[in-house]
């Protein structure tokens, strides 16, 4: 009588499989847990050599005096609302542009795309200067829609979707088509809820993206009540030196929310398997 | 699934536009107490937030002496603040007051972004001005025009370790030591198998500024152009460059790459270097532990018997554009105040600009071996002296000094090309 | 569908699905439809995005000094660059030694972990998100966590080397592998980006064309290259596009990490754009470097969007 493998408790293939993948995983989380033990050293105990990984003795301390810095929960409500906003319009406009690009068929169509793609190959250095006067002009400067806006119509995010939507198969668009349905309907629909990874994805990125953004946000805020967190970590650094104790647990804090959005985006993978509705769940 | 989501949405938009409309209605023209219009002015600072509550009551002393003025700050790091300032600039968008370093200012004062504030220092009643060190009032002028009111100066000046000094019985640094001393010293205190040195030093132009001047060399002409391959710049640079390749006492740029000398004498790897008093408060940090007990003493003589050293500081100046000029000049003025000053210094922020508030920071930092030589170097030294196009020729000499110090290249060979390339800048 | 399949041949070009319905009104409709659909996307484009980036053209034929009135000095920051800066060509090809090394490396290993984890039934998130977790820090903070592992002498990189008797070199201080460090460490901050990338697409492939092919008696092997590289090959040439035109523009990493050095070895053309607008006030010089970089990035890109026919494969 024969097993079938997959009911045996125990595998070497599979144990090995996760021995390999864990060490490879400790092995890629090395820095970050050298940026935990540096949050929590005496802020004497930073340079010394050689480097070690635990100081003198826990300074949990380091916390809450990163915390009173800067107005944080200020900062981090800012960061926040930036995010998300951005990170709807950008979901929704891209998706838009990118359903067109993918499935219709327009004049200047090609034209069009090689220019969205044509501006990412210009380097934001150069281009802030222009786009802060621009919002000087609109009466935007420290402002959430200066946040917000220049970072909310995404060439990247088009582009991204665009790629993916070419890996749908049409058939099922098309036979809704027969059944009546509208452009706008075979987009809502048919095309978003299949592809819960492609947006799930593109969604990380904004988040992130925007998250972590600090030149542009250095630039056009000038009031506490409209900076964001890179702009609060960054002000560990003074001209007699930078603490980095109290900057690495900043950083601590500042990647829970990022980290939040990449686990809960997860979910929206998984799905995607069985959204592909191809039978094959 | 599809009716939470929904809402969350909603829940953001909303959000957002009561942020949007809580955002966008200012309130300009308040009334001061005394019925005369409030002025309000904004000031365009570097600060951690270490030192920010500090700058912050300053701007608050300017309201209580002038009720009808309010100074608002606009706080950026060290780091970013240039970036940031230029931007503004660019677009027109500067503010009433605006931070401003000795080593930065004539880029500024050439395009007339500030103010010149003589006219305003001759006709105010309770300036002092006298009060303010000559060096670096000198620093804060450009072309005859003085553009900002320093609040700290420094002079680079010897600090050392007091520490590994003792473990290897090596006499304390003192007034009369000469290069040859200090060379001697040095080699005493190295011990290249635990990573200890004498001395360290960037290889850049700032911090051999006070070695080149002590030469009688200099790498600016009065006209603005830049000349670095003086017979007497040569020497001052064999010097430095004997201590790094011939008698290795100090690390190369190689090993400096990887740790700065700053963080390499916090760990207490290094005997001496030279360094300017507002990184004193940086250095106090390590010293909890009795691991880092600092030492000052002035610049070693050259063979010249010079030991002269170079301040650089940072103001406060006003913007051309400014609508409120005068108000702007009144509260710098408030801020530099000697009471201010002192204030500062107590809480070890800045060494003060003023003579008269010295005393409070030799006060503050007494746990420091012979404060006071901050002072008597800051009396024997000159501004660092910089020309509009100074942040390019400073990054050509840094660039150009890189192999002297990486012992790649010999003093004359690397000095002759870093000149060529300033030629070409000189002519553009 | 057929004519969907051949439509490859056409970079940006699939086919429309539906043939035009005869009714007058409807042809109107359906021939404003793609352009409604831009709308929102294109009003915001234009002015956050295509303004500054015409803006900057325009800058380009000025002497711009930032603090001071711009000058129309029509191509002279053109031919400067070309004729005059010995160091623009030094930045170029370190910039182009970035881009080489980085991105096939980023790309393989962003593609060999996506593939490892879509294959594990369990933990799965958890292992993602430990991969995932360097694009969470902030650059100033893995920079200087980075500076420290490259540490020569105390190190963990040389410490573990020394493990093997290898004598570990001065990584970031060594003109010689400076710009490979900052390769390794950018190949660490950044891969994960194109790792959830290739998990999404690879969570599109259906299935059952695995479970047909295994009735076939097709190997694991032969599963990756008859069908999970074609059918992600529209979104690995996403990836592939943009980690090029993302590591031209490489700046965080020399910025922090070595400021170009030592040597320059490390200075690459966005720090160089950098340090001309903004620390020698040369906006206009600036951004004409921005175009030179723009027009190597996009005839790259051009030659990507006519390879692409060879190896991307559109269902």
């Amino acid at each position: 009588m024969e097993l079938p493998r997959k009911n045996y408790p125990f595998s070497f293939k599979k144990t090995l499989n996760y021995t390999l993948l864990t060490a490879a995983g400790i092995l890629f989380i090395v820095p970050l847990l050298w940026m935990a033990a540096t949050s929590l050293k005496p802020s004497n105990e930073i340079f010394t050599m050689p480097p070690k990984w635990f100081g003198s003795h826990v300074e949990w301390t380091n916390y809450f005096k990163a915390w009173d810095y800067f107005p944080f929960l200020r900062f981090y409500i800012n960061t926040i609302i930036v995010s998300l906003s951005t990170v709807v319009l950008v979901l929704l406009t891209s998706s838009l542009a990118a359903y067109a690009f993918a499935r219709m068929r327009f004049k200047g169509r090609d034209m069009l795309f090689l220019l969205y793609l044509g501006t990412l190959m210009i380097p934001g250095q150069v281009t802030i200067v222009p786009l802060f006067i621009l919002m000087k002009y609109l009466g935007w400067v420290d402002t959430y829609q200066a946040l917000i806006l220049p970072g909310a119509f995404s060439a990247f995010g088009t582009f991204l979707l665009r790629q993916f939507f070419l890996t749908i198969p049409v058939e099922l668009e098309e036979a809704a088509r027969i059944d009546g349905c509208s452009r706008f309907g075979l987009y809502w629909r048919i095309l978003l809820p299949l592809s819960g990874p492609g947006l799930a994805a593109l969604g990380i990125f904004t988040f992130i993206g925007q998250w972590n953004n600090f030149l542009w946000p250095l630039i056009i805020t000038n009031t506490d009540s409209m900076k964001t967190l890179p702009l609060g970590i960054a002000m560990f650094q003074s001209q007699s030196g930078t603490q980095w104790h109290l900057m690495m647990a900043a950083s601590s804090i500042a990647i829970i929310p990022t980290l939040i959005v990449f686990i809960c985006a997860q979910k929206y993978f998984i799905k995607g398997i069985t959204m592909t509705g191809m039978g094959g769940r | 699934m599809k009716v939470k989501k929904l809402k969350l949405l909603s829940l953001i938009f909303v959000m957002l536009l009561v942020f949007l409309s809580a955002c966008s209605g200012g309130s300009q023209g308040a009334k001061g107490t005394n019925g005369k219009k409030m002025v309000e002015l904004t000031w365009m600072f570097w600060a951690g937030q270490g030192d920010r509550p500090q700058w912050e009551a300053l701007a608050k002393k300017v309201t209580e002496k002038y009720p009808n003025i309010k100074v608002n700050m606009q706080v950026y790091d060290w780091n970013t603040y240039w970036t940031k300032l230029k931007t503004q600039i660019a677009s027109g968008n500067t503010a009433d007051i605006v931070g401003m370093q000795s080593a930065q200012l004539p880029v500024y004062a050439e395009k007339g972004i500030f103010e010149p504030l003589n006219s305003y220092i001759d006709t105010s009643k309770n300036l002092n001005y006298s009060d303010f060190n000559k060096a670096i009032t000198d620093g804060m002028t450009y072309d005859g025009k003085t553009y900002a009111l320093p609040y700290d100066y420094g002079a680079f000046t010897l600090l050392y370790n007091k520490e590994l000094f003792k473990k290897y019985h090596v006499p304390l640094p003192d007034e009369k030591m000469t290069w040859e001393g200090f060379l001697d010293r040095a080699k005493k205190l190295t011990h290249r198998e635990k990573k200890e040195y004498g001395f360290a030093f960037p290889d850049h132009i700032w911090d051999s500024t006070p070695w080149i001047w002590q030469m009688n060399g200099d790498w600016l002409k009065g006209n603005g152009d830049y000349k670095i391959n003086s017979p007497e710049t040569i020497k001052a640079f064999k010097f430095l460059s004997d201590l790094v390749n011939k008698y290795k006492v100090a690390p190369t740029a190689g090993e400096l790459s990887a740790i700065g000398y700053d963080e390499q004498f916090s760990s207490g790897k290094i005997g001496m270097i030279i360094d300017g008093p507002w990184t004193i408060q940086g250095y106090k940090k390590y010293e909890k532990p009795g691991k880092l007990d600092i030492g000052v003493q002035v610049m070693p003589k050259a063979p010249t018997g010079r030991n002269v050293s170079f301040v650089a500081g940072s103001g406060l100046a006003v913007s051309a554009k400014s609508k409120h000029k005068k108000e702007a000049f009144k509260a710098i003025s408030v801020i530099t105040n000697s009471e201010s000053l002192k204030y500062l210094a107590k809480n070890g922020r800045a060494y003060p600009a003023r003579d008269s508030a010295v005393e409070a920071f030799n006060k503050y930092n007494k746990d420091i071996d012979n404060i006071s030589a901050f002072h008597k170097q800051a009396l024997n030294s000159k501004a660092y002296k910089t020309s509009p196009k100074y942040a390019e020729a400073e990054e050509i000499i840094n660039q150009g000094l890189e192999p002297i110090f990486y012992g790649k290249e010999n003093v004359k060979t690397a000095l002759n090309k870093i000149q060529r390339k300033l030629d070409e800048l000189n002519k553009e | 569908m057929a004519n969907y399949q051949t439509s490859t041949n056409s970079s940006i070009n699939p086919k429309p699905l539906i043939k035009k319905p005869d009714r007058k009104s409807k042809r109107i409709i359906e021939t404003i439809t793609p352009y409604l659909f831009l709308l929102p996307n294109i009003i915001g484009f234009l002015i956050f995005t295509a303004f500054p980036v015409l803006f900057s053209i325009i800058m380009s034929f000025f002497d711009w000094p930032m603090l001071d009135k711009p000058r129309f000095i029509g191509l002279e920051n053109y031919i400067h660059l070309f004729t005059k800066d010995e160091l623009f060509v030094k930045v170029l090809l370190n910039t182009v030694y970035y881009v080489v090394v980085l991105v096939p490396l980023n790309v393989i290993v962003s593609l060999g972990f996506a593939v490892w984890l879509n294959s594990i039934s369990r933990g799965s998130v958890v292992f993602r998100t430990m991969f995932f977790m360097p694009i969470l820090v902030p650059m100033v903070a893995s920079a200087l966590i980075w500076k420290w592992l490259y540490n020569p002498q105390y190190g963990l990189i040389n410490g573990f080397l020394g493990w093997f008797g290898i004598d570990g070199p001065n990584w970031l201080g060594d003109p010689k592998f400076a710009m490979l460090s900052i390769i390794i460490m950018s190949v660490w901050a950044g891969f994960g980006y194109n790792m959830v990338i290739f998990i999404a697409g690879l969570q599109g492939i259906p299935k059952t064309l695995y479970e047909a092919a295994s009735i076939d008696g097709a190997r694991k092997w032969t599963c990756f290259w008859k069908i999970t590289l074609p059918m992600l090959s529209p979104t690995m040439f996403f990836a592939v596009i943009m980690t090029i035109i993302s590591s031209f523009q490489v700046f965080d990493q020399a910025f922090i990490m070595t400021n170009g050095g030592p040597f320059n070895k490390t200075n690459t053309i966005v720090y160089y754009i950098y340090q001309n607008g903004f620390e020698f006030f040369k906006m206009g010089y600036a951004s004409a470097i921005a175009w030179v970089l723009f027009a190597a990035i996009f005839v790259v890109t051009l030659v990507q969007m006519k390879m692409q026919k060879k190896w991307v494969h559109y269902e």
